[in-house]
Order: structure tokens, then C-alpha cells, then sequence
């Protein structure tokens, strides 16, 4: 019953939600930024079909410093619990078009290996020998067509469009999918001196039988190579250039928006339960028990927080409505569902010292203050 | 335990409290013993800081004393722990203060309503003993009226109603008049006199004032914390 002064009262609550509308507004911006960033910057790789990837022993986990000699593959393909293997090799790198340059991460592939696209639609995947790339559909925006030519700004082939594929972003860049001896080539080309005299790739990627025990795998493809760093997907793409510092970066902002909205929601709590400690006192004076007054107080923080939480969800819908397409931003729902639950706890347990300590106020003081 | 028909309602044997202590301690009550039978109104009187909150304080259970003990209702209150003392207060007695007695953002009714429903009465049977106790005191159309539209003896008449919505073994008043006009607070504590008899509840009504002290059975005299019979209570 004491909960109907949220509606009696309006303005009371008015200022705490509002607070906490823009407070949860930020955090699901903030989240939602992540995982636009998080798709952007790993999107290749987590979209991969292969299972396990295998950077060289001294690369640290790196794709840039990572290199094995393409000989290595047929031993990795043969080790029990392998079911395919294939090879990677990324460059980031500035492609000139008719009209204007266009920053993209040239994917190097063996097409029928592990963590090639499936296909190209339309058009097709580059065949061997060929100077050409399936491209990211992303590109289409910038007027690239099947037959267009991107020319490397640093020097080597020029790549003929021969498809389109929807692969993902790696590095924030479009990714640009060519065999692995054009990588091979655009990597020399922008890199003398990492250039090699054998056909090369960054990291060997695995896809493992339906049976096959993963550490298990992991530990004899990197006996087979020398003592790889091999890593399931969700590492790798921790692995790709800015990926961690990004998530973490963005994390602790998060973290800093939820502390506000608890360190809002605990001065809020306060100060309404030192405003009314008279009226609270009078009602255990009464009779009421204090679990039920701070359950009261509890559902007179919580349910604006709520609200704030809806209207947040709102306002970051339509602004992810608005925002153009290329604009890195994403809410799926799991995320969505997690950082409402995440703000409400901060409310909560921002409340929850103010909300008890009111709640178990002398109800003597009703006599004294008479 | 039960009270049965000739029981005192409130019984209070040598009760005894000090705030404080050392050389600040303040001997609030000292020895005091008193007996309320139901359907009976004390009024109790005296200077201020004689002790007279700190007896309704005891006798409601907000406060336990150092010696003595108090049995309200059968219920002998000073043996309760501090969550008992709650449920006491809830279901065993009803509080009328001097002002402020209302939760201001309900009507009178859902004022009653409330009280009936810390104490634990049915909804249908609070919602009949609103209707009745408003009707009785007066009030009957201003069910719906918030605090802040009633006047002051208006609200202290509804305090009245809420004290009694659950039926308590003892109503505790403290100056319930004091922020009246003499016109209406007499007034005010002749309706109380008149609930507390028909409803066969104990009454205990603190005041300054002899005129207020005039509607009850019995004036208890309070000074230093010790509690005298006085002679001239009322006849009849
Ligand atoms: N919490 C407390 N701490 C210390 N002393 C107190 C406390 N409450 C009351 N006292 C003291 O105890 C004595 C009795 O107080 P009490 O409030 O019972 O008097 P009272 O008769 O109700 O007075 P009044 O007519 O002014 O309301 C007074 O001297 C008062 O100062
Ligand atoms: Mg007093």
C-alpha cells in the first residue's frame, strides 16, 4: 500500500529516475558500442568455421608476428582429432578505387581450409593463381562492383572483384579475402622486411572431428608445430591487434557508469530515509516490521530504476535507429538483458545500507519528538 | 493466555526507567505500577518531564524498562523480543499522537486500511470497520479526503479510528487534544472517552489539561516518575 505514493507523489521520484534514465542510457550506449566494436574488430574471426588456431612459438598470440612455413599444414591435417586444416594471413593495408581509397584488412586464404568464407554471393571465390578478392559486402557502399579493381597503395597486385562475401570486419576494416599467395605478395610488397622466399601464413587453423577432446588437440598440434601457442576461437579473437585493450577500455567505463548509478541510487536512498525518518518511525511505532518498511523503500528505489532501465532501452534504440549503418554499434539481446540486470543490481546494492538503516529506526523518537 | 471479562487490561508492577547514566542519568519513571480495566479511560497528567511519554512508551512496547514488567491483553510485553514487540504494537495497541499522526499521501480510509493490515485483519472485515469506525466519529464523506484537506480535529478524529480499526487491548493517547482550540479538543476527547467504553478497550490518555481530563474515569497524577491516584476522579 505505501508503494502507491510512487503515484501520489510523482515528483518526489521524478529526479532519481530521471538520473538514473540518463545513468542506465549511458551504460547501454556504452554496451551497446561494444559490441559494435567487438564485431567490428573480431567479426572475421568469430564468424570463422575453424575451431582452434595456432600462432608460432615466439609470435606471443600476435597475427602480425606470427609465420609458418604453408609445408606445415599437411602434418597439422594428419594429427588425430583434426578433421581439416587450413592457413590465415591478415594485412591491413589502403586500397585505391576509381573514386577514392579505402582502408581494408586483405584476408589471406586457402579457401577450402578451415576459416575461409563459405562462399561468395554473387560472384565467386577467387580460383589459384588469380590476382583477385571476394570482398565484403560492406564495400558496396564505397561503389565497389563484381570486375571492380582495387589497386594497393603500397605496391603488388592489383585484385580483380570477383565476389562478394559476408565475412565480417577484422580490425574495424572490411575484410578483403585473396589467396594466400597474393597476401603473400600485398604483404611484401607493404612490408619488405617481412617478406619470405616460401609460400607462408600467419596462423594454421584447425576444425576438429565431432569427437575430439580440444585441450587434448590443442596440446598435439602444438607439440607438431614446435610448440605453437594454439588457441580456441574466443582467444583468437582476443589475439587480433586492439581487440582486448578495446573490451577492457570500454569495460571499465562501464563499470564507472554502474558505480554513479549505485552511488546515485545510495544517496538517494539516504536522503529520503534522514527526510523521512519521522514518518518511518511512526509507522514501526505502529507496528510495522522493519523487513516490511525496507521493502517498501527497497520497491521505491527499484521501481524507478526500472522505469529508468525501459527508457533507456528506448532512447538507445532509436538512437541505434538513427545512427547510420557504418556506425559500430550493436544490442543483441543477451547483452541488453545482462546490462538491465547489471544497473538494477548496482541500484540495489547502492540502496541497500541507506534502505536497512531506515528501516530499523527507533520508533521511540515518535514519542520523544512529541 | 487470554484476559478474561474481569482482568485488567493493562497492568504495570513497579516499573522502573533511567536514561542514561552516571551523573546525566535522568530517572524517568521510578516504581510506577498501574492498572487499566478494559472499557476504562485513565487520564494520566502531570509537568513536563514528569515521565508521562516515557509510561505510554512502556506500556506500548516501544521501550522496555529496567524493572517491573507490563502485561497488556494477557501479554506480558516486557518478555517480548524486539520483532514480538512489533507484532505487539500491531495487533495489541493503538497510538494516538499530538500531531502528525497520518501517512500523508493516503486518504483517511487507506490510513485505517493500513493499520488493519499491519495488524493482519482480513480485508473485508477492515473494510467494513473503516466504514464504520469514520461513520461513528463523524466523518462519514470524508473517507476519501487526503490529510492535508482535513482539519486538525478532523485528522485527530481519524488517528482515533486507525487506533481502533484492529481492536487493541489498549489505546494509548498523548495529548491528542494539544494542537486543537479547547472547543475542539474537548470534543475530540469526549469521542475518544466514548469509543474506548463502548468498544470495552483499556484508554490511556496523557494531558496537561483538566477540561481533557474531565472525560475520564480516572486522573493518575505523574510527577518525577512516580504515578499517584488522585481523588477526585469522576463520578461515573
Ligand atoms: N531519550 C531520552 N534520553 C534522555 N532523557 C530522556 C529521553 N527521553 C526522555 N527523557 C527525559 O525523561 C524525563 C521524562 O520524559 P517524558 O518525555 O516521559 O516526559 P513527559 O512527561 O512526557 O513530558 P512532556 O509533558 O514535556 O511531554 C524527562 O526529564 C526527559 O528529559
Ligand atoms: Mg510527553
Amino acid at each position: 500500500m505505501m508503494v502507491i505514493e510512487l503515484w501520489r507523489r510523482p515528483g518526489r521520484l521524478a529526479g532519481v529516475t530521471v538520473t538514473m534514465t540518463a545513468l542506465a542510457a549511458l551504460a547501454v550506449i556504452l554496451v551497446s558500442l561494444s559490441s559494435g566494436l567487438w564485431a567490428g574488430a573480431t567479426g572475421a574471426i568469430g564468424r570463422s568455421s575453424a575451431d582452434e588456431f595456432a600462432f608460432s612459438r615466439d609470435s606471443l598470440g600476435s597475427f602480425a608476428r606470427s609465420r609458418f612455413p604453408l609445408t606445415e599444414l599437411a602434418r597439422v591435417a594428419r594429427l588425430p582429432g583434426v578433421r581439416a586444416a587450413g592457413a590465415l594471413g591478415t594485412l591491413t593495408t589502403a586500397m585505391s578505387l576509381p573514386h577514392q581509397t579505402v582502408d581494408v584488412a586483405v584476408m589471406g586464404s586457402q579457401f577450402s581450409g578451415p576459416g575461409a568464407p563459405p562462399a561468395a554471393l554473387p560472384g565467386r571465390l577467387p580460383r589459384a593463381g588469380e590476382d583477385a578478392a571476394a570482398v565484403d559486402v560492406a564495400l558496396r557502399a564505397d561503389g565497389v562492383r563484381l570486375g571492380s579493381w582495387l589497386r594497393p597503395l603500397a605496391g603488388g597486385p592489383r585484385l580483380r572483384v570477383t565476389g562478394f562475401v559476408a565475412a565480417g570486419q577484422f580490425e574495424l576494416l572490411p575484410t578483403v579475402w585473396t589467396s594466400l599467395a597474393t597476401w603473400q605478395a600485398l604483404s611484401a610488397a607493404a612490408q619488405p622486411e617481412s617478406s619470405s622466399s616460401v609460400p607462408v601464413a600467419q596462423v594454421l587453423t584447425v576444425s576438429l572431428t565431432a569427437r575430439a577432446r580440444q585441450r587434448q588437440v590443442q596440446d598435439e598440434v602444438s607439440a607438431a608445430l614446435g610448440g605453437a601457442t594454439v588457441i580456441g576461437r574466443d582467444q583468437a579473437m582476443l589475439a587480433v591487434p586492439g581487440a582486448a585493450a578495446m573490451r577492457t577500455t570500454i569495460a571499465e567505463l562501464i563499470a564507472a557508469v554502474l558505480g554513479v548509478a549505485a552511488a546515485v541510487c545510495a544517496l538517494f536512498s539516504a536522503l529520503q530515509a534522514a527526510e523521512r525518518r519521522a514518518e518511518l518511525a511512526r509507522l514501526r511505532a505502529l507496528g510495522a516490521s522493519a523487513r516490511r518498511l525496507g521493502m517498501t523503500l527497497l520497491a521505491q528505489t527499484g521501481i524507478p530504476a526500472i522505469l529508468a532501465v525501459g527508457a533507456a532501452f528506448l532512447l538507445t534504440a532509436a538512437l541505434l535507429a538513427a545512427a547510420p549503418p557504418q556506425f559500430p554499434a550493436a544490442l543483441p539481446l543477451p547483452d541488453a538483458a545482462g546490462t538491465g540486470a547489471l544497473i538494477l543490481l548496482a541500484a540495489g546494492a547502492g540502496a541497500i545500507v541507506p534502505v536497512v538503516r531506515a528501516a530499523s529506526v527507533d520508533p521511540m523518537i515518535t514519542m520523544e519528538e512529541q | 493466555m487470554t484476559a478474561e471479562p474481569n482482568e485488567a487490561a493493562v497492568r504495570l508492577t513497579g516499573v522502573s526507567k533511567t536514561y542514561g547514566r552516571g551523573r546525566t542519568a535522568v530517572a524517568a519513571l521510578r516504581d510506577a505500577s498501574l492498572t487499566v480495566m478494559p472499557g476504562e479511560l485513565v487520564a494520566v497528567m502531570g509537568p513536563s518531564g514528569s515521565g508521562k511519554s516515557t509510561l505510554l512508551a512502556v506500556i506500548g512496547g516501544l521501550l522496555t524498562p529496567d524493572t517491573g514488567t507490563v502485561v497488556v491483553g494477557g501479554v506480558e510485553v516486557t518478555a517480548l523480543s524486539r520483532g514480538s514487540r512489533a507484532r505487539y504494537r500491531a495487533t495489541r495497541v493503538g497510538f494516538v499522537f499530538q500531531s502528525l499522526n497520518l501517512v500523508p499521501f493516503l486518504t483517511a480510509r487507506e490510513n485505517l486500511l493500513l493499520m488493519a493490515s499491519l495488524a493482519g485483519t482480513t480485508r473485508t472485515a477492515a473494510r467494513r470497520r473503516a466504514g464504520n469506525l469514520l461513520a461513528e466519529l463523524g466523518l462519514e464523506g470524508r473517507e476519501r479526503d487526503f490529510p492535508g484537506q482535513l482539519s486538525g480535529g478532523e485528522q485527530q478524529r481519524v488517528a482515533i479510528a486507525r487506533a481502533l480499526i484492529h481492536e487493541p487491548a489498549v489505546l494509548l493517547a498523548d495529548e491528542p487534544t494539544a494542537s486543537l482550540d479547547t472547543e475542539r479538543g474537548y470534543a475530540v476527547a469526549v469521542l475518544l472517552a466514548r469509543e474506548v467504553r463502548r468498544r470495552r478497550t483499556a484508554g490511556v490518555l496523557v494531558t496537561h489539561d483538566p477540561r481533557m481530563a474531565s472525560v475520564a474515569d480516572r486522573v493518575v497524577r505523574a510527577a518525577d516518575g512516580s504515578l499517584t491516584e488522585t481523588a477526585d476522579a469522576k463520578a461515573g
